[in-house]
């Protein structure tokens, strides 16, 4: 019969069919599994660990990020986009929701991605076969720098309620508890010793394959990169009224009073595909607005007439633009600091670490102190045009007074500057004289995301 | 790996069985239609209690050998009900008329991977529709033509924009997270619905980022089909019934057989169709009485910035969308075929113009199928279709930009001249990011799909006695399709220059091939005395699904050079996809009883590659029994109790296993590997689906009626949920199977003809159905799905334990908690269909009817908020909304409004010219009708939006129902010649 023919044929197929291996590997992505355990390889233990420059850019010159959001918080900025009012009503009107991942649950998951990123590295460093020690040490001071710079990002923006330091193996297993911030502080600390100290062990320059992108020129060998560590280390100090520490940090950062107050290191942004622009440049000249209090404010030049040399550079006048939340916001100025799509945010320049050095000097006090802390203000105010002040025959408020205004007008809108300042001096309720309109929120501190309340069991006592 | 193959060849030796050849004789006659005595062709006559077959020619005449003595002979034909005539010994003649069956109780229904049975022996609620069903009226997608149509399948387009974009859902949601589209099978072939985004995104910033977001309104692709070829349509509506489709099915199966030619002379046919598509809904705008209230409203000095002059208005929203271009559709066919080939061939040449300038939806078909009988024993159908479509689409839906026109007109009073002026230029819109007119008129969004999808499928009959049969039967499919979306936006639109970046322009190409093969051996064993049959089928299937989409991005088109090449901020996108699979299959139905009792078992095994254990067998088990009882006389003639159970899974979406880094981002050139969020689960595997059903069918007053009713209860476990891990673990989410849901529903079908006489007959069928799902475990706390809303201060779908899986939640007053303020899931749907012939004229009025369900009506917030709407200042209008919109007691509840719709979906009039009218103009002509015809001609419903029917985020398993910005519904009218050559 011709159907005997036919069934081991058809037999046939289902033996070949029904063996056949199906794995099919994920076309779009590589692999955890570069990086941890055996396989790791060198070159992909590179590329994680710029992918920490990556990270640390990300959220920080978007429309709802760092410098933005709390600058609007803080009192410098506006953002009247119609398609989106919960720039106005939720950051300036409404509690902080942290069920809002741009806006009240912000400042937190990009910032523990990139810290689990970083002890991703650090974890593979410790594996990895194929690269010197020197080398090891080099990227592993890069890294625990940016781990210390992610929480100093999550500490400031959550201040009392806490937060975590530390990350599990098994992600998917209890979350790891949330400390308080004077914890989160001394891990900083620490975190930032540790990479000076691995840093120190790293030889004269880093793996030859590891690149820095533009914001970190002059930042990219072993001991540069340390100055920048301690440059962070004295503003973590200034911020916990370390003055003595801080000026030691001082000391070994690259503050320099010869060296143009730009000098510093920057996030970096770009056009190509994969990069990220700088999303706070604005020309339409609509959404993002500058408050005309900083106008107001400004001091005025020794001419008489010409406002703060730093108001006439950063700020220009703009046809008045208002809020589409109707709460009858409204201005006509503008920022001139984010002029292109790759134009570079600040992590921190010389003309901070010149202010710190004051505050720190102004913390300690006596006439020695003072004088150089004097010093430093009179450097940074004849650069804006404006006349010496005197601090010895100023009042401790006057003092802390004339240091904000400096600050205030020297890192506009850079990044939260003003309303962590203000915060740190008890004077949060102050910004309320910049509001057109009475009643409106000075948030001092960000909530949890929800996504960490839901983790926990039961929810932190405070956060939620 | 090695025993399982043993197990198979085991089963099918075990399916082997011996036999004998009887004795024949000849019998020969002729069937005829009962009502017009015409000739019926094609007619499958069989000896009942054998294998035995035939099929009468065009004459209707047919010869068969059958065994010698007393033989039961059975005649079936698609559309008439079957006859049974006994011929004693000596008889060799005989003439057979049949009558019609309009309830459609003779069809055969597929109910395995190879087997078919008589719907009125089937266990389970299966709805057919016969190609004229779905050809009534001009459609764009098949889907159009289901609509309201079969029970428990809700079919909703997405919003009113031409070349598609609908959802069928059968018997509510099955999933949470999971794949939600229906199978399609066409001729055998599992063919792709996928649906590839435009990246409409890149200039609307709907989603964050530049990736392709669903919410550009991406069109699932079973619109390339062409609804003229379709012969039947069966809806496999559950898991009772799907089971044997395992893990591919768990929304359902669509089986779409396409037309076969006949033996006999060829026979031509023609259908030109002329017509025109005309905005159905408008919003309309605030009217602004003087120029103090412009300023009020605009800020001192907007009136005259405008020219305000009182009285005079533009409206926009016909400027927009009111245009009627022509729009044709011609449809050739040809069929026919010797003794042992038979072909069906057809053509289409469609183009719709859409309300909008620049949009429409074009399409050209190819089909040919040829069926070739290579001896008694061997033979082979060949369906091959080739398909091209282009769908202008427009630029509609969410947006963060400033572009959308809905979006736009939302802030757009009506009291500015935004019409292109003498000069060719556009003014600019003084009151938002830009002028929607000039942005349709010069922009451009071009999806463009060649596809082609062939099978071959080879029958054997490898044993054929009286008592048994054995075939063999292998078939091969492919679906491919290459889509290409073109999308460009010129420099000098006024939002183009927004992000220092003007102009921008989009390729996206994206390639999707589905391969299948499938064998199969089908037994069929029917004992000497008739009444009994068994038949038996094992097969094994292997298919894999391959989709890769790369798209290019650039902005800063500055010279206004559409090429890609032309800008200077690239973003490159890619992904790729691929999946394969592995199924085994066996089943057993006995009819026994004198074909009164019907059993059925089976069982799938099925693996696929993306589970995390691409080698593990998932089994998926069915089992169903429904028994005939005659009726007792009177008004009953028959009725029929059935229960079916069955299980079906919903694989993992591809990727979802996988713990990936991120390889594509980099500052400034220096590249960066991320962690993207995603911890894969080492045990993922697919949900599972049970479900029982049972019904009562129900054929009264001497075949004039029938009632169907079914209640089922499906249960799904292994959902595929997302587990939210704590953010500071720098991950985001793991999916993993867990929670439990559950659907409950009945459905209905009643049809009747009450009137049936000569020259006159009514046909009046309804449908209804309801169902209600609740969350019944969930293991992780409520949460919104992914593209299911903005948040609960607009009103979002959410996952709750012990909620309706569609509830719809907001913010219940200032400060108040957030809580349920709708569901999407309807009351009940139902649908009505009339057909009337009255002489050589017809008519054909369907109707669908939807009570209940709620939508999001966001985009009457933006006109709120716009201060804009066309109620803003009537009592309880848009101010005392946007007013009380999250600040009162009413919270959120304001725009989330019922979605209760009457909608008389399809109607036609036709005329069937008289026989010697028609040969009197030409000779060649067979036949000839004239018709017109509408599609969703009227729609009553209080939804305040444009229609109720709509989905921002595209087809979704949960967060249907949210109105932004859609493009506005039309309705569509249509001239149609038909001729028979």
């Amino acid at each position: 019969m011709k159907a005997y023919r036919a069934l081991p044929l058809l037999l046939g197929m289902l033996a070949v069919s029904g063996c056949k291996d199906l794995t099919v590997p994920d076309f779009n992505n590589p692999s955890i599994d570069e990086l941890t355990g055996a396989d790791a390889s060198r070159v992909a233990v590179v590329t994680a660990a710029q992918g920490l420059f990556v990270r640390a850019r990300t959220g920080i010159a978007a429309r709802a990020g760092w410098v933005s959001n709390l600058g609007i918080i803080g009192r410098e900025s506006f953002n009247f986009d119609a398609a989106d009012p919960r720039f106005i009503t939720e950051l300036l009107r409404d509690p902080l929701d942290g069920g809002n991942g741009a806006f009240g649950g912000n400042f937190w998951v990009t910032p523990y991605r990139g810290f689990r990123e970083a002890d991703i590295v650090l974890n593979a460093l410790d594996a990895l076969e194929t690269m010197p020690d020197a080398e090891k040490n080099g990227v592993r001071g890069i890294a625990k720098t940016f781990q210390a710079l992610f929480l100093l990002q999550v500490i400031l923006t959550h201040d009392d309620n806490g937060a975590v330091v530390t990350v599990a193996e098994d992600p998917t297993g209890e979350p790891e508890p949330i400390v308080d911030k004077a914890t989160v502080y001394s891990t900083i600390e620490s975190l930032l010793d540790a990479a000076d100290a691995d840093l120190g062990n790293a030889g004269a320059s880093f793996a030859s394959d590891l690149s820095f992108p533009s914001g970190f020129t002059g930042f990219d060998t072993p001991a540069t990169f340390r100055q920048f560590n301690r440059a962070l280390r004295a503003r973590v100090d200034v911020y916990q009224g370390n003055f003595a520490t801080a000026l030691t940090s001082l000391g070994d950062s690259f503050l320099d009073d010869a060296a143009p107050f730009s000098l510093g290191v920057y996030y970096s942004y770009g056009t190509g595909s994969g990069d990220a622009v700088n999303s706070i440049f604005d020309p339409s000249g609509l959404i993002i607005l500058a408050n005309v209090a900083i106008r107001t404010a400004a001091q005025v030049q020794t001419d008489g007439v010409t406002p703060d040399q730093r108001f006439v550079d950063k700020l220009v006048s703009v046809p008045t633009a208002t809020d589409q939340a109707t709460l009858g916001l409204s201005s006509d100025l503008a920022f001139n600091l984010y002029n292109s799509a790759d134009a570079a945010v600040p992590i921190i320049r010389n003309e901070e670490l010149i202010i710190l050095r004051a505050e720190a000097n102004i913390g300690i006090g006596g006439a020695a102190n003072l004088t150089a802390a004097n010093a430093d203000l009179n450097l940074i105010r004849s650069a804006a045009g404006l006349a010496p002040i005197d601090l010895a025959a100023m009042t401790p408020t006057e003092q802390v007074d004339a240091l904000l205004y400096e600050r205030r007008y020297s890192l506009l809108f850079e990044g939260g500057h003003r309303w962590i300042d203000m915060r740190r001096y008890g004077r949060l309720a102050d910004l309320a004289a910049d509001d057109q309109v009475a009643g409106l929120q000075l948030p001092a501190l960000f909530p949890f995301p929800v996504g960490e309340c839901d983790a926990r069991v039961p929810p932190p006592s405070q956060g939620c | 790996m090695r025993s399982r193959c043993v197990v198979l060849v085991g089963l099918l030796f075990g399916l082997w069985a011996g036999s004998a050849h009887a004795q024949t004789r000849v019998v020969t006659g002729q069937v005829t239609d009962a009502v017009t005595d015409a000739p019926l062709e094609g007619v499958g006559v069989s000896v009942a209690g054998t294998t035995i077959s035939a099929r009468t020619r065009a004459d209707g005449s047919f010869n068969i050998g059958v065994p010698v003595g007393e033989v039961r002979l059975l005649f079936r034909h698609i559309g008439y009900k079957r006859a049974v005539a006994t011929l004693s010994g000596g008889v060799s003649t005989l003439n057979v008329s049949l009558e019609a069956d309009v309830f459609k109780l003779d069809e055969v229904v597929v109910t395995g991977r190879a087997t078919e049975i008589s719907r009125r022996n089937l266990a389970n609620a299966v709805a057919t529709l016969s190609g004229e069903e779905v050809a009534q009226v001009a459609a764009q997608s098949i889907e159009h033509a289901l609509q309201g149509k079969v029970a428990g399948a809700d079919v909703y387009t997405n919003s009113g924009a031409p070349g598609g974009g609908a959802q069928v859902q059968l018997r509510g949601v099955s999933t949470i997270s999971g794949a939600n589209s229906p199978l399609y099978v066409v001729d055998g072939v599992i063919i792709s619905n996928e649906a590839v985004s435009s990246n409409t995104n890149a200039v609307t910033r709907a989603s964050a980022g530049s990736n392709a977001s669903t919410q550009d309104g991406p069109v699932n692709r079973v619109v390339d089909l062409n609804p003229n070829d379709i012969e039947s349509i069966e809806i496999l509506k559950g898991a009772s019934a799907s089971a044997i489709y395992g893990s591919k099915a768990p929304n359902g199966v669509v089986i779409i057989q396409t037309k076969r030619g006949r033996e006999g002379r060829p026979r031509v046919n023609v259908t030109q169709r002329f017509g025109f598509f005309d905005l159905s809904e408008k919003l309309g705008f605030r009217t602004f009485e003087d120029a103090a209230e412009v300023d009020a409203w605009g800020g001192a000095g907007t009136a005259a910035a405008v020219g305000f002059t009182p009285g005079q208005t533009f409206d926009h929203e016909q400027a927009l969308a009111g245009r009627n271009a022509l729009s044709y559709e011609t449809q050739l066919s040809a069929s026919g075929g010797s003794e042992n080939t038979t072909y069906f061939a057809s053509a289409l040449w469609k183009n719709d113009e859409g309300i909008m300038q620049n949009t429409g939806f074009q399409k050209q078909s190819i089909r040919v199928n040829v069926d070739q009988q290579f001896s008694d024993r061997f033979r082979a159908n060949i369906s091959t279709n080739a398909l091209h479509t282009l769908a202008q689409r427009g630029l509609t839906n969410n947006d963060n930009a400033g572009v959308s026109p809905y979006m736009v007109l939302a802030f757009t009073p009506n009291i500015v001249d935004l019409r292109q002026r003498p000069d060719g230029t556009f003014p600019d819109n003084p009151f938002e990011r830009s002028n929607p007119l000039a942005t349709i008129a010069q922009m451009k969004n071009d999806e463009d799909v060649w596809r082609f999808i062939g099978s071959l499928r080879l029958e054997f009959d490898a044993i054929q006695t009286g008592n048994h049969s054995l075939r063999l039967l292998a078939q091969g499919g492919v679906d491919f399709f290459e889509q290409k979306n073109d999308l460009f936006f010129p420099p000098d639109l006024q939002f183009e220059d927004d992000d220092g970046f003007p102009g921008t322009s989009l390729v996206t190409n994206s390639d999707n091939e589905f391969l299948n093969l499938n064998t199969s051996v089908i037994h069929t064993y029917i004992p000497a005395g008739g009444g009994t049959s068994f038949t038996s089928s094992a097969g094994v299937t292997y298919a894999t699904r391959d989709l890769s989409s790369a798209s290019i991005q650039n902005q800063g088109q500055v010279a206004g050079q559409e090429s890609i090449a032309a800008g200077i901020k690239p973003t490159l996108n890619e992904v790729r996809r691929r999946s394969e699979d592995f199924g085994f299959y066996f089943q057993e139905e006995v009819l026994t009883l004198n074909e009164r009792l019907l059993l059925t078992a089976g069982i799938r095994g099925d693996q696929t590659s993306r589970n995390s254990e691409d080698d593990k067998l998932f089994w998926y088990p069915k089992a169903a029994v429904s028994f005939r009882f005659p009726g007792g006389g009177g008004f009953l003639d028959e009725i029929k109790l059935r229960a079916a159970y069955g299980e079906v899974g919903n694989e993992p979406l591809f990727g979802q296993k996988f713990t990936p880094l991120t390889a594509t981002a980099n500052v400034e050139g220096i590249p960066g590997l991320l962690v993207q969020g995603n911890v894969g689960d080492p045990d993922l595997r697919p949900e599972r689906q049970r479900e029982i059903e049972g019904g009562v069918d129900a054929t009264l007053l001497n075949g004039r009626a029938t009632v169907e009713f079914t209640g089922y209860q499906k249960s799904v476990s292994d959902l595929l949920l997302t587990r939210q891990l704590a953010p500071s673990s720098g991950f985001a989410l793991q999916i993993f199977n867990g929670g439990k849901l559950r659907v409950r529903g009945v459905e209905a079908a009643l049809g009747i003809v009450p009137i049936q006489a000569s020259n006159i007959s009514w046909l009046l069928r309804t449908t209804f159905a309801l169902s209600r799902s609740k969350v019944t475990q969930l293991d992780v706390p409520a949460f919104v799905p992914g593209n299911a809303g903005f948040g609960t201060g607009l009103g979002t779908f959410r996952i709750e334990e012990g909620k309706s899986v569609t509830q719809l939640v907001g913010n219940t007053g200032n400060g108040g908690p957030v809580g349920q303020l709708g569901d999407a899931n309807p009351d009940f749907r139902m649908g009505i269909t009339n057909d009337v012939a009255v002489g050589s004229f017809s008519l054909f009025v369907h109707a669908d009817w939807q009570k209940g369900g709620d939508v999001v009506n966001l985009t009457e917030l933006l006109y709120d908020a716009g201060a804009n709407s066309e109620d803003f200042e009537a009592d309880d209008g848009g101010s005392f909304r946007i007013a009380n919109f999250g600040s009162s007691a009413v919270g959120t509840s304001l725009y989330i409004q019922d979605a209760s719709f009457f909608k008389v979906r399809e109607a036609t009039i036709a005329w069937q010219l008289p026989q010697q009218l028609v040969s009197g103009i030409w000779g060649a002509i067979r036949t000839a009708r004239l018709s017109l015809s509408g599609r969703n001609l009227f729609t009553f419903s209080g939804y305040r939006g444009m229609d109720p029917e709509v989905s921002n985020f595209g087809n979704q398993a949960v967060g249907r129902n949210i109105d932004v910005a859609p493009f506005p519904p039309s309705r569509s009218f249509w001239f149609s010649i038909d001729l028979g050559f």
